[in-house]
């Protein structure tokens, strides 16, 4: 099994929007960066591997399984954080475990108390008490001490400040380290992904729009930025999309060495994660 | 499925003392309107409001928390969940019955005002609309949420008073009953067999109501 995840043809529709053919995959070891802007369908995706939804069509296998014949096996190990806390909020942290190490069979109340002491969480103290900050530590507490191989998460750290954020993803990295694990991470915050994602996938309107390594976006893609004349005599076939800011033209390319080689006299800059979506979502084709 | 037991007895053990008020205010209104143990019967007989607060109560926390939501992804199926809630309305029920009848068993040997029949069928009488409260609440709850098992529960209330009160006026005296023992054990068979039908039914419904919910 290469792949924890595979969607294959993942269709979902609504009367005002559908997920349309789907495809992606998350191999073992990776983190997985599900982006797009709101309303894009990155919660329906996760909804339908959960099966909280009901797909219309496509394939979802989870540790080479279907996610709907071996359901309960494999919700076992997986681990799910949402972007608000959904647990009882007159429950203490004692008490979630009360009812969870019942739920889980594989349930680890040792890592349970070892995350709790970790994140610095009052076991008495009722959850309606706590920050926000604190609900998601919980939840990323609960999430993980039941040997999850999987994590599932849609927006979990939206909300978070900037240390909290950092915290979570150097959990999300040591739970990834032995290779054995993996995760996908659904986030509209894309310096998180830019710090931790191996993979992006990114969904526009319900449509995949790409499914590449991080590493493949940051280091080839490229922004070339030029003024109307020099615009005009860039090959269509190098334009992903572009956008007009002032007067000056700014071309989203996929391989911006071979642009530096072709378009000399322009200005060619590396390009962030969020740049690239917003090139895709406001720009425009040649 | 132990476990989202285990949860919803955790939430209302939380509002244990509005539950104990619940069970004892009754009782010591009726005490004191009626000043006898008759007061106990109908004490036993208003025990299917308080257990119609148990759906209620943790529909509610449902919602508030959105746990709906977070159940999905946990490993239990959908009937589980729905199944889990059932069974522990039923239990709370169970509860509120074992309180009521241990109360007119203590009633028939402190008073003797009544045969210990009509002590035990009040609270079996009870216990029974209890249940089917509960069974009809739930699927409603499932269906149309919260408000509208409230508009069920207040129908509900209309009818069962006006039973009590249509009962009370005419000339059916309900104490000079006395059933043969053939006649106990079909009435009991009766009410079960109906009580058993109304709760396949009423899971059936719930667990639809559930998936459609959630799909």
């Amino acid at each position: 099994m290469d792949n924890i995840l595979e969607i294959e043809n993942l269709t979902k529709k609504y009367p005002d929007f559908a997920l349309d053919t789907l495809s992606f995959s998350v191999p073992q070891g990776a983190i997985m960066g599900l982006i797009g802007e709101n309303g894009a369908g990155k919660t329906t995706t996760i909804n339908l591997i959960l099966n909280e939804l009901k797909k219309d069509g496509g394939r979802i296998r989870i540790f080479g399984k279907d996610h709907l014949e071996h359901e309960r096996a494999i919700k076992e190990k997986i681990g799910v954080v949402f972007d608000d806390c959904h647990f009882p909020e007159l429950f203490s942290a004692n008490e979630m475990e009360l009812f969870m190490k019942d739920i889980y069979a594989t349930w680890q109340s040792k890592t349970y108390r070892d995350y709790l002491k970790r994140f610095g969480l009052p076991q008495d103290k009722p959850i309606q008490a706590y920050s926000k900050g604190m609900k998601v530590k919980l939840s990323f507490a609960v999430a993980l001490s039941h040997q999850p191989q999987l994590l599932l998460l849609d927006e979990a750290t939206s909300g978070l400040d900037p240390v909290m954020r950092d915290e979570i993803l150097g959990i999300l990295l040591e739970f990834v380290q032995d290779e054995k694990h993996g995760v996908l991470f659904s986030s509209h915050i894309t310096d998180d992904l830019e710090k931790i994602a191996d993979y992006i996938t990114f969904i526009h309107k319900g449509k995949l729009l790409f499914s590449k390594t991080k590493d493949e976006l940051i280091y080839y893609y490229g922004v070339i930025k030029c003024g109307a004349e020099m615009f005009s005599r860039i090959d269509e076939a190098d334009i992903i999309a572009h956008r007009k800011q002032d007067y000056e033209w700014q071309v989203l390319v996929a391989d911006k060495e071979e642009a530096r080689r072709k378009y000399k006299k322009c200005l060619i800059d590396s390009v962030t994660i969020s740049e690239i979506m917003l090139f895709h979502v406001k720009g425009e084709k040649k | 499925m132990n476990g989202l037991v285990k949860k919803d007895l955790i939430i209302l053990e939380k509002q244990k003392l509005t539950a104990i008020a619940g069970l004892l205010i009754p009782v010591i209104i009726f005490l004191v309107l009626w000043q006898g143990t008759g007061a106990l019967l109908l004490g036993a007989l208003a025990l299917p409001f308080l257990t119609a607060f148990t759906p209620f109560t943790l529909r509610a926390s449902d919602e508030q928390w959105k746990w709906d939501k977070y159940a999905i992804s946990l490993p239990v199926s959908k009937k589980q969940i729905v199944a889990s809630r059932f069974l522990s309305c039923c239990l709370i029920s169970a509860v509120y019955f074992l309180f009521s009848l241990v109360l007119n068993i203590g009633a028939y040997f402190w008073f003797q005002d009544h045969s210990i029949s009509i002590h035990l069928a009040s609270a079996f009488i009870g216990f029974g609309v209890s249940l089917f409260f509960v069974f009809l609440l739930l699927p409603t709850s499932y269906a149309r949420g919260l408000l509208a098992s409230v508009w069920v529960l207040v129908i509900l209330t209309l009818i069962y008073c006006g039973a009590i009160v249509f009962i009370s006026r005419t000339s059916f005296d309900i104490f000079s009953l006395s059933p043969t023992p053939t006649q106990i054990v079909l009435l009991i068979g009766i009410s079960v067999a109906l009580l058993l039908g109304f709760f396949i039914m009423s899971y059936m419904v719930s667990v639809a109501m559930y998936r459609k919910n959630h799909s």
